[in-house]
């Protein structure tokens, strides 16, 4: 399947799916699987300087009539330490990308060196800054609405680290285009977009609401036109020449092409792995259906990106 | 079959019956109000949500008609605040989860369960009576700390089942742990070793030495284990949090339930749990 080789800026992956973060990655087991199984790359859960165990449960529910997930996990992780020990286990040949949050530039930069300290031998393909965390107090979403303190994260985080660092960004502001270049003029070598839309869900018997963090995140299909929007407008504001990474609510092969023509080089899956037995599944029929479509439609997948815009 | 459903969001149900098996365990049952039936297979578990706490997994006790129950041990703060509620309280269910036990096959049974442990074989003993067409041996081996954690010893005596009772403190049948008990009934039973299915439930260290035992038989793919000392968050195996090294399968969703075979592949097992921040802890250093 070399026709589905995907650049992003100067890394090549095999293919353009690749794990979202939040889905399947808080262990060195899960990722290296998601990766056999068939992805071009694989995002770890956001990490972060010290361990969280995140809200109480409920905090990740499935909506079937939308065939959407809600979740205020709220950035359960080991911290870097641990983490950083557990990646040593994964195999060189896994394209890893690593998201990372914190509260502020110097703390992000602490947990980069925490994670490249235990991983030195290892060729990560990204950092991906989580500045788009929708339910986690002072963290992601509180730090990337502000453009000025978006720049100076990534400022301070490119001097440091000669890794790709690529910013995810939140649909939870007016517009993502503000953000997208701030990050760019400060040196980010991709966005990805988009981080789940601020969501909630109530019962109606106890009248109360059900997430342990009352407020979480929407991800899933049902956000599929919040997140394609999301790239044309960074795509028409910044051009071709950052790479983009569209996610939110892919599930099939044509939702992949709808991205890409909207502007995106890559796409991230995660929500749509609910309900298959294993993943491969998913992985396989979504790669085979673009491979058709680039076959008939004669074109490649470069050619193929922004078309939407011409 | 008939169109069966599922709980995908809690569906808050009021408490219908509550006893207490001992002072530290409960019995809740609440009646589904749909008219389709659920199926609810030996093994699957719910995730039970007490509003305004936590939200945990509870492995179903009981199921018919429309009544299912959950024995409830109070271990952590969400169990004992859950105990504690009274009938017409509202409880979420979310559920049924998880790959249950199989028992899609005419073999003798042999039932090991440890502690709490019984709370999912409770549900498969009745299973095993009710659905057995044909005629099979069904050895129960239960053990627990003293008599009075032998839960539901008196309804099993009365059961056609064989029963054989162990107690750490020698308050009731055999003085020991279950694992030596085990050693010399695996040994006496297993000369016709493909006749046998072993169903286990309980804690992981437990679970372990059957394994072993099994191993030793070369019986670990007639061996079903059921892991009960696991955290779990969503249930349908995508947040990641209960993934086990180094297969990369899922608790809440390929398992609890797995075959001794699979389990014997996982490193973690009896070693290691996550929690809910994701980082490891060794199963010794929790009493267990």
């Amino acid at each position: 399947m070399k026709i589905l080789k995907t650049t992003i800026g100067n890394v090549e992956i095999r293919n353009p799916l690749i794990l979202a973060s939040g889905i399947l990655g808080s262990t060195y087991s899960s990722l290296k699987r998601l990766f056999h199984e068939g992805l071009g790359a694989v995002t770890t859960k956001s990490i972060g300087f010290k361990p969280r165990k995140g809200y109480p449960n409920p905090s990740v529910l499935y909506l079937p009539e939308i065939h959407s997930i809600i979740n205020a996990v709220g950035l359960a992780n080991p911290g870097c330490v641990k983490f950083g020990k557990e990646l040593q286990k994964i195999d060189s040949d896994v394209k890893l990308i690593v998201s990372l949050y914190a509260s502020s530039p110097e703390e992000f930069v602490s947990v980069i060196d925490c994670i490249r300290r235990y991983n030195k031998k290892t060729e990560l393909l990204a950092f991906e800054l989580n500045l788009s965390c929708p339910h986690a107090k002072r963290l992601g979403i509180a730090v990337g609405t502000d453009p000025e303190i978006v720049r100076e994260i990534v400022k301070k985080v490119k001097r440091t680290s000669r890794i790709p660092i690529w910013v995810k960004l939140t649909p939870n502001i007016t517009d993502i285009t503000k953000i997208g270049e701030a990050a760019v003029s400060a040196g980010a070598n991709a966005l990805v977009a988009i981080n789940t839309v601020k969501a909630m869900l109530i019962d109606i018997r106890t009248k109360k609401p059900i997430l342990g963090n009352i407020r979480g995140g929407l991800s899933g299909q049902a956000i599929k036109p919040v997140g394609l929007r999301a790239i044309y407008d960074l795509y028409e504001t910044l051009g071709s020449k950052i790479p983009l990474i569209g996610l939110g609510g892919i599930s099939k092969w044509e939702d992949v092409v709808e991205y890409i023509l909207a502007g995106a080089c890559a796409v991230e899956i995660g929500s749509a792995f609910t309900n298959y037995s294993s993943p491969n599944i998913l992985i396989s029929k979504l790669l085979k259906g673009l491979e058709s479509y680039l076959i008939h439609e004669e074109v490649s997948l470069e050619e193929l990106r922004g078309v939407a815009h011409e | 079959m008939s169109e069966t459903y599922h709980y995908n969001l809690p569906v808050c149900l009021p408490i219908f019956r509550k006893y207490m098996e001992n002072e530290k365990t409960a019995i809740l049952s609440f009646l589904l109000p749909e008219e389709k039936s659920m199926k609810v297979v030996p093994g699957q578990y719910f995730m039970l949500w007490l509003p305004g706490d936590d939200e945990i997994p509870i492995a179903v006790n009981h199921y018919q008609k429309k009544t299912i129950s959950f024995a409830i041990c109070g271990v952590g703060p969400t169990s004992n605040a859950i105990i504690q509620k009274e009938e017409k309280c509202l409880i979420g269910l979310r559920g049924p989860f998880g790959n249950g036990f199989n028992l899609d096959h005419n073999k003798n049974v042999v039932i090991i369960a440890g502690g709490i442990g019984i709370a999912p074989l409770r549900f498969l003993v009745h299973q095993l009576i009710n659905n057995s067409f044909i005629s099979r041996k069904i050895i129960l081996i239960q053990g627990a700390r003293t008599k009075t954690e032998l839960l539901f010893r008196e309804e099993f005596e009365k059961l056609p089942i064989s029963t054989d009772f162990c107690t750490e403190d020698g308050s009731y049948g055999f003085h020991g742990l279950i694992s030596e008990k085990i050693e010399t009934t695996l040994d006496n039973l297993l000369d016709k070793p493909l006749n046998w299915e072993i169903y286990t439930c309980g804690p992981e260290l437990m679970l372990k030495k059957i394994l072993v035992i099994a191993q030793e038989h070369s019986l670990e793919r007639n061996l079903q284990i059921c892991l009960a000392d696991r955290y779990i968050r969503c249930g349908f195996g995508i947040c990641g949090s209960c993934f086990i090294d180094d297969l990369g399968l899922s608790i809440c969703q390929d398992g609890p339930v797995f075959r001794g075979d699979v389990i014997a592949r996982v490193d973690d097992f009896g070693k290691f749990g996550r929690g809910a921040d994701g980082s490891k802890y060794p199963f010794a250093n929790i009493g267990k």
